[in-house]
C-alpha cells in the first residue's frame, strides 16, 4: 500500500513548519543577559567602586546569576573588613511597570583590598525600556551609591 | 494539410478518402460489435501508408456521400454525448496501444460548419518500420482502399533507405526557441530573486547544467525534437496551472515582506519583493510558449473547443489545483501574522541599546561669532540574530541622527557594517553584512554617532551689559564684563573653546565656579580672550572679566 502524494505534500507542509516553530522556540533568545564588570575598592570602614563596562545580549540560557568578583591579589591588606556592595538593576517600563534585580557583592574573604570581577544576570524583557544598573556600597547600616550606569534598549 | 479543419475542408471538397486520410460516420463505431479490430486495422492502414507523415481519422463524415453528420449515433438519431465521447476516447487509445509498436495519435474535437467532429490525427511510420495489429496483420492502403501487406511489400518497407534530412518545421523551431528561453530564463529569474549577486556567477553553470540534463533525460527517452513538442503540448496545462499557483503565492509574499520591517526592524535588499512579477512574466511566458506551440497546428475556434472540452475531463485536476493555490496562498500569508518562515532564512533584530551622552559630557561649542552649539556623542548596539540558513546577507538597519559630525563603526562581530548617511552626510541608516562564515546564531554592531542639541535646553548663558571703565589717550578702552553660564543639563557639560572678546594681553579675571572649571585664555592670533569650560552637574560659573580693547575695534 503506497502513501499518496497529498499525504507526502501534507507531511512536507508540516515539517517546515515544525522546523521553523521548533528553531524559533529553540533557537531564538528570548532573556537579555546583563553583564557587569566591577572594579571595587574595600576599606575597613568604607567602600567605593566603579561599574567598568556593562554588557547586554540575548540569550537563551537558563543560568540565573553569575559572581566570580574576588580579591585582586596584588591589591590586598592585612586588614579586614564588613564592606560589601549591592548591585541594582532596574528596567522601567511605563506600560507594564519596573523588573527590579538586586544581588549583594559579598566575596568569600574578608580582606581590605581591591576586588574585581563579573555579574551577571538574565532578565526578562520584553519591549522599550530604560535599563539602570547602580552600584552601592554598605557597611553597617550605611548605604553609599558609588556608580551608576543607565541606557534605553528596545527588545523586538 | 497541416491543420485539421484543412483535412476537413479538403475531404468535404473533393469528395473522398486518401490512402493517408479515412472518415467514420459515427463516433459510436469504436464501441461497436467487432468495431474496435476494424478501428485498429484503420489505424495500422493508415499509420504504414503515411510515410513520414501524418494520417487523419475523420469521425463525424458519411464515407458514403460524404457529408457532414457530426457527433451522432449509429443509428444518426441522437448527440453522443460529451462523456460518452470522453470514454470512446479512452476505448481508442486502448486500441493504439495495443498495435504493434503503438500508434501515437493526437485526438481532436473541432466545430466545422457548426457540426461536431473528432480528428484524430495519427503519426505516419518511418522508414524502415511498419506497423501492425495486434493479432500480427500489417494493413495499409492504396488509395482509400485497404490492404493486408504480403511478404514483399513488408520487405520493401525494411529496406526503405532513410528520409532525407527534413527542413525544420516551425513547430520544431517554436521549441527549440521554447526550451532555451525556459532553460536560461528559470535559474537566472531564481537566482536574480534570491540573490543578485549570484547571477553572473552561478547562473551559467546551472544553465549549462540543466542543459546537460535535460540532454540526458530527452537521449535516455529517446526523445526527438518531434516528441518532445507532443509531450510539451501535453504537459502545457499542467505546467500553466502549476506556475498559476505560484503567482498568488508572490503576491502574499510581497504582502509580508512589506510589513516584515515591522516584526524584524530590518529591511532587507531582495528581489523576492519582484516575486509577483517574476512569476507573472513567467506564467505570460508559459502561455505565449504554448500558444506558439500550438497554433501551427490549431485554429481559435478549435482551441475554444479544446478548452471546452479539456475543463469537464479535468475537474479532479482543477480540483487540486484550486487546493494547491489555497495551500500556497495560506502558507505564504501565514508569514504575516506568525512570522515563521523568513527567520529562517533573513537576520532580524533582537536587541538594540541606545546609550545616549554615552561619554557623559555634553560639549558646547561655537560655530561662528556669537553663534553656539550642543551637541552630545552617543551610541547604539544593535544586536542581530542570525538565520538558519542566511538567504538574506544585506540588510538596512534605520538610524536618524540630525548631526553631520562624523560617525563611525566603533565594534562589531558576526557581521560587517558601513554607514548610509544622506546628502547632508546626516546617518540615517547602517547597510549590515552577514558574515555567513559566523557560528554564532547572535551578531552585534556598535555604532558612534553624534546628536545637535538646543543650546537653551542644557545651559543658561546670560552675558550683562559691558561697563567702560577708562578711555585711554591712544585711543584703546578698559571694559568691563560679566557673564553667567549654568548648566541645568542632567550631565556634565565642556564648554569651549568660545571666542569671548578682542583685547590685549593684559586682562583681569574674577570668577566664582561652582562644580567645575572655567579658564580664560589670550590667543596672540587675532587677540581674543577666549574660555574653556568644564561644569559638572548643576554647575555653574560667574566670571567677570576686565580687559583693554585695542583701538580700531
Amino acid at each position: 500500500m503506497g502513501v499518496s502524494r497529498t499525504v507526502l505534500a501534507v507531511v512536507a507542509i508540516l515539517l517546515v513548519l515544525a522546523t521553523s516553530i521548533a528553531y524559533q522556540h529553540e533557537q531564538i533568545p528570548t532573556l537579555v543577559e546583563v553583564a557587569v564588570k566591577l572594579r571595587l575598592w574595600r576599606g575597613t570602614v568604607y567602600g567605593s567602586g566603579s561599574l567598568e563596562d556593562i554588557t547586554l545580549r540575548l540569550a537563551r540560557d537558563t543560568r540565573a546569576t553569575f559572581d566570580n568578583v574576588t580579591l585582586v591579589p596584588t591589591d590586598e591588606y592585612n586588614y579586614t573588613s564588613n564592606v560589601h556592595w549591592r548591585l541594582l538593576i532596574v528596567a522601567n517600563e511605563s506600560a507594564s511597570g519596573n523588573v527590579e534585580w538586586e544581588h549583594e557583592v559579598l566575596p568569600s574573604v574578608g580582606k581590605v583590598g581591591v576586588y574585581a570581577g563579573v555579574v551577571s544576570t538574565l532578565l526578562d524583557l520584553k519591549g522599550t525600556y530604560t535599563v539602570w544598573v547602580v552600584l552601592y556600597s554598605i557597611h553597617d547600616s550605611s548605604i553609599l551609591n558609588v556608580s551608576s550606569f543607565s541606557e534605553r534598549i528596545h527588545t523586538y | 494539410m497541416k491543420s485539421e479543419s484543412e483535412v476537413v475542408a479538403w475531404v468535404l471538397e473533393n469528395r473522398r478518402e486518401t490512402e493517408t486520410i479515412e472518415v467514420k460516420r459515427s463516433i459510436e463505431l469504436i464501441n461497436a460489435p467487432g468495431g474496435p479490430d476494424k478501428i485498429e486495422e484503420s489505424l495500422v492502414a493508415i499509420a504504414n501508408s503515411a510515410l513520414g507523415q501524418n494520417g487523419w481519422l475523420i469521425f463525424g463524415i458519411d464515407n458514403d456521400s460524404f457529408e457532414l453528420v457530426g457527433m451522432l449515433d449509429l443509428k444518426m438519431k441522437n448527440v453522443v454525448s460529451r462523456e460518452t465521447r470522453t470514454i470512446r476516447r479512452q476505448q481508442f487509445s486502448q486500441i493504439a496501444s495495443r498495435t504493434k509498436p503503438s500508434v501515437s495519435f493526437q485526438w481532436n474535437e473541432l466545430t466545422y460548419q457548426d457540426k461536431e467532429l473528432v480528428v484524430v490525427r495519427i503519426d505516419g511510420r518511418r522508414p524502415g518500420e511498419f506497423f501492425q495489429t495486434s493479432k500480427g496483420s500489417p494493413w495499409y492502403r492504396i488509395n482509400d482502399h485497404t490492404y493486408f501487406a504480403d511478404k514483399i511489400q513488408i520487405r520493401r518497407w525494411l529496406e526503405e533507405p532513410e528520409l532525407e534530412e527534413q527542413s525544420t518545421s516551425p513547430v520544431s523551431t517554436a521549441l527549440t526557441i521554447y526550451v532555451i528561453l525556459c532553460l536560461v530564463a528559470i535559474p537566472w529569474g531564481a537566482l536574480w530573486v534570491l540573490d543578485p549577486s549570484q547571477v553572473v556567477r552561478n547562473g551559467v553553470p546551472i544553465t549549462l547544467g540543466l542543459g546537460f540534463l535535460i540532454a540526458l533525460v530527452a537521449h535516455l527517452k529517446q526523445w526527438k525534437t518531434e516528441n518532445m513538442a507532443e509531450w510539451c503540448r501535453e504537459k502545457f496545462p499542467i505546467l500553466l496551472l502549476a506556475t498559476a499557483s505560484i503567482v498568488p503565492g508572490a503576491v502574499m509574499l510581497q504582502l509580508s515582506l512589506r510589513l516584515y520591517p515591522a516584526l524584524s526592524g530590518l529591511y532587507f535588499e531582495t528581489h523576492l519583493r519582484d516575486a509577483p512579477l517574476v512569476s507573472l512574466y513567467a506564467l505570460l511566458g508559459i502561455i505565449a510558449g504554448g500558444v506558439v506551440l500550438n497554433l501551427p497546428r490549431m485554429s481559435l475556434t478549435q482551441a475554444r473547443q479544446n478548452i471546452a472540452s479539456w475543463i469537464p475531463d479535468h475537474t479532479k485536476l482543477l480540483k487540486r489545483a484550486a487546493l494547491a493555490y489555497f495551500l500556497v496562498a495560506l502558507a505564504t500569508t501565514s508569514i504575516i501574522p506568525f512570522d515563521n518562515f523568513l527567520v529562517l532564512g533573513t537576520p532580524r533584530i533582537g536587541l538594540v541599546e541606545s546609550r545616549y551622552v554615552s561619554d557623559g559630557v555634553i560639549h558646547i561649542s561655537e560655530t561662528g561669532y556669537g553663534e553656539l552649539e550642543a551637541y552630545a556623542v552617543n551610541q547604539q548596539i544593535v544586536h542581530v540574530l542570525l538565520p538558519l540558513v542566511p538567504l538574506v546577507s544585506r540588510v538596512w538597519y534605520p538610524f536618524a541622527s540630525n548631526s553631520t559630525r562624523e560617525c563611525k563603526v566603533m565594534r562589531m562581530s558576526g557581521m560587517s557594517a558601513s554607514l548610509d548617511k544622506d546628502q547632508a552626510g546626516r546617518l540615517e541608516g547602517l547597510w549590515l553584512f552577514v558574515d555567513k562564515t559566523t557560528v554564532s546564531t547572535i551578531a552585534f554592531v556598535a555604532v558612534s554617532y553624534y546628536s545637535e542639541l538646543n543650546v537653551s535646553s542644557v545651559a543658561t548663558i546670560n552675558f550683562h551689559k559691558a561697563k567702560l571703565l577708562q578711555s585711554f589717550d591712544n585711543g584703546s578702552q578698559q571694559i568691563q564684563q560679566t557673564f553667567e553660564i549654568s548648566n541645568i543639563s542632567p550631565y556634565a557639560l565642556h564648554i569651549g573653546p568660545i571666542y569671548l572678546f578682542q583685547s590685549t594681553s593684559q586682562f583681569e579675571v574674577a570668577k566664582n565656579v561652582t562644580s567645575g572649571s572655567a579658564d580664560i585664555s589670550y590667543a596672540q592670533e587675532g587677540h581674543w580672550l577666549y574660555l574653556n569650560s568644564d561644569l559638572e552637574r548643576h554647575g555653574g560659573m560667574v566670571v567677570t572679566v576686565t580687559y583693554n580693547r585695542p583701538a580700531g575695534l
